[in-house]
């Protein structure tokens, strides 16, 4: 019997590794570039070695649960990263105050006014925005970034959080909203819409 | 204010930062992986963790044969039907793929005297639950040529004991039934000792200790009805109704995603007369069935006809709207269907039996059902296989039965029962001998079903000497 050229789903790792726990190493070979260049992003590569090995080893741990008709495992595992990343929400938070800190002492040698002027403004941007994201509760700020950052499909984004697809459509809006409205320096919140707030407000 | 950036943007340029895991993080993650697998097996090794015990046993019996490492233990539960002692027999195909008695179980049903070869049909939503349905003792009084109304099995060890469900209504005969998870069931079906034809709908939360009522959707029929529930909420139900013509059969789509509360319903595109429904996720689902050609009216076998190609329909909306499949050479009909996963299907691709001698080959998809390739089973012999099973997308099985060459029709000439497996999606299939209750001869092998990776269930029939045999179960 030849099975060497078949291309194995993701779903067949995991539930072959119930009988083969090995077989869940080929899970680890596909996935960890994503999975630690996720965490690295949001919580900096000094943590994100560690939290690496915690989700290889909770998805492992958790492996009997894995619903199988879900071919592709990338949905699970980024909510598995989103869990963890959800209890270092301060080292987030501080990772984004340093990147504004940055910004607001970055020395500048740029060529003409003009440049000046445009760097200024980018980087005035990158600050709101940075601002504005770390203002997002944790519902909002995950969905948000599974999506636009991460750039998986809303239908994985909604896996990956367990909700429905409309709640994730609509976090994700009300967070590019927020954004926006950082962006266009308005920054109020709208009359009868729920307050977007930072986890430390909750 | 106008923003001067786009707020996407931004964000990802702010998260712009290119990181890679070194070696160090490989090694890292690699070495705690390894030792959770230590502990795990450790647990197994001191009897803390019975699956631990299996997987060590089947370590130890598995030297070598990696291809047989993908089969994994399927023990396989064969519940045999005779009049006088049915069996529930346990296998595993861990070492040789030979079948084994394992345990013996006492279904209600398979007890009792049945006429007609009705399909028995078995569900197994978890590797300890499965439910089994079945035509019942035929009331007294009832014409020979009617069908009995069914009866419903729930076993929740694995087989070893059944009982029966009690029905809200006695006399229904089921034409669908689903189970999505080890509680919950719908089955659909009508009243058929009265003659009134009344159609229910009925759902279960509890293991089929109660069943309540559901609303019939608009317009449905269920003399003809699959049913696919994809989880406890999200159902797909498909009805033979009448065709445009008149003649023809046009089939209907039903999907619910509040547990069959509320429905909504679209056309099969073109006339589809349906025989397997499987919805892998509440979005996806494939239909097997037959696209009608011309009607016969006599055959050679004096019986009427129903002259058609096999065709495939797949819908990735939930059913809300469906598209046909492209099937190589589709044959008679197209039945036995399982789906691994969204994308992932095999079915049972049959020709003519009236015409032709039988021949039944595999067909795979692993596009949700848009394409599918052709697999042959074993070209040495007419095979007639009506039951599939996939544990993953390359493991699956089929059964049903073996006919010796030139035989046209099933009820000519010798069978035997098959199991055939494939580790490799189809490109090498091997068959398993069957195994029997002391004295018995096993005559068939109908449906199987595949709850896990390492177990899988088939119904096997049996007659026994010295028991009033059942001819039509041959």
């Amino acid at each position: 019997v030849s099975t060497g050229h078949i291309e194995q789903t993701d779903s067949d790792i995991v539930v072959h590794s119930l009988a083969e726990p090995e077989r869940f190493g080929a899970l680890v070979d596909r996935h960890l570039s994503a999975i630690y260049r996720y965490l690295a992003r949001r919580l900096g590569a000094d943590l994100a070695e560690d939290l690496s090995a915690e989700v290889f080893t909770t998805a492992f741990a958790a492996r009997a649960r894995y619903e199988a008709s879900r071919a592709d495992a990338r949905p699970w595992l980024f909510g598995i990263t989103t869990n963890l990343i959800r209890r270092h929400v301060r080292a987030e938070n501080r990772r984004l105050q340093a990147y504004q800190r940055a910004q607001s002492q970055v020395t500048h040698h740029q060529t003409s006014s003009d440049d000046l002027v445009e760097h200024l403004d980018q980087l005035a941007a990158l600050e709101k925005v940075a601002v504005a994201f770390s203002e997002l509760d944790s519902d909002h700020r995950d969905a948000l970034y599974l999506v636009a950052v991460a750039e998986i499909s809303f239908k994985d984004a909604a896996i990956a959080l367990g909700i429905t697809l409309g709640t994730a459509h609509s976090r994700v809006a009300r967070a590019r909203e927020h954004l926006r409205d950082s962006l266009s320096g308005s920054g109020q919140e709208k009359e009868g819409e729920p307050r977007i707030r930072t986890e430390g407000h909750r | 204010v106008r923003n001067r950036y786009d707020e996407l943007e931004v964000l990802r340029e702010l998260f712009d930062q290119e990181f890679e895991p070194g070696a160090h993080t490989w090694t890292t993650v690699t070495a705690r992986l390894e030792r959770e697998m230590a502990e795990e097996c450790s647990s197994y090794a001191t009897g803390r963790h019975s699956a631990g015990r299996r997987l060590r046993s089947l370590k130890l019996a598995i030297p070598v044969a990696a291809a047989l490492l993908l089969l994994g233990a399927v023990s396989i539960t064969v519940f045999a039907k005779n009049a006088s002692s049915p069996h529930a027999i346990k296998q595993s195909l861990a070492t040789n793929r030979t079948w084994k008695l394992a345990a013996f179980s006492t279904p209600a049903w398979a007890q009792q005297s049945t006429i007609g070869s009705s399909p028995y049909t078995l569900t197994c939503p978890t590797t300890s639950t499965c439910y089994a349905t079945g035509p019942s003792e035929i009331p007294s009084g009832t014409p020979s040529s009617g069908l009995p109304p069914s009866i419903l099995e729930v076993t929740h060890n694995g087989g070893t004991t059944w009982s029966a469900s009690s029905l809200p209504l006695p006399d229904i005969q089921f034409t669908g039934v689903s189970c999505p998870s080890e509680d919950t069931c719908m089955l659909g079906g009508s009243t058929i000792v009265d003659g009134s034809g009344t159609q229910y709908l009925f759902t279960t939360t509890n293991g089929g200790a109660h069943w309540t009522y559901l609303p019939i959707p608009d317009a449905i029929g269920l003399s003809n009805l699959a049913l696919s529930c994809a989880s406890t909420s999200a159902c797909v139900a498909i009805d033979a109704g009448p065709g445009p013509d008149g003649q023809g059969v046009e089939d209907t789509s039903y999907a619910t995603s509040n547990g069959g509360v509320t429905w909504s319903h679209v056309s099969l595109p073109g006339t589809f007369r349906t025989d397997a429904l499987q919805c892998p996720s509440a979005d996806d689902c494939v239909a097997t069935g037959q696209a009608p050609g011309a009607y016969r009216v006599t055959d050679p076998m004096g019986t009427g006809g129903f002259a058609g190609s096999g065709a495939v329909a797949y819908t990735t909306n939930g059913g809300l709207s469906w598209a046909r499949g492209s099937v190589p050479s589709p044959q008679f009909t197209i039945a036995g269907l399982s789906c691994s996963d969204a994308s992932h299907c095999v079915a049972l691709n049959t020709n003519n039996l009236i015409t032709k001698p039988i021949s039944t080959v595999a067909i795979f998809t692993d596009d949700g059902g848009a394409s599918w390739t052709t697999s042959t089973i074993d070209e040495s012999t007419s095979l007639n296989l009506s039951s599939t099973a996939c544990s993953s997308s390359i493991d699956c099985w089929a059964t049903g039965d073996s006919l010796s060459q030139g035989v046209v029709t099933s009820s000519s000439g010798s069978s035997s029962p098959v199991i055939f497996a494939t580790s490799d999606r189809g490109e090498t299939w091997t068959s398993s001998p069957l195994p029997a209750a002391q004295g018995a001869t096993s005559t068939s092998v109908g449906e199987i079903s595949c709850p896990s990776t390492t177990e899988c269930l088939a119904l096997e029939y049996q007659n026994v000497p010295g028991s009033s045999t059942n001819a039509d179960l041959r």
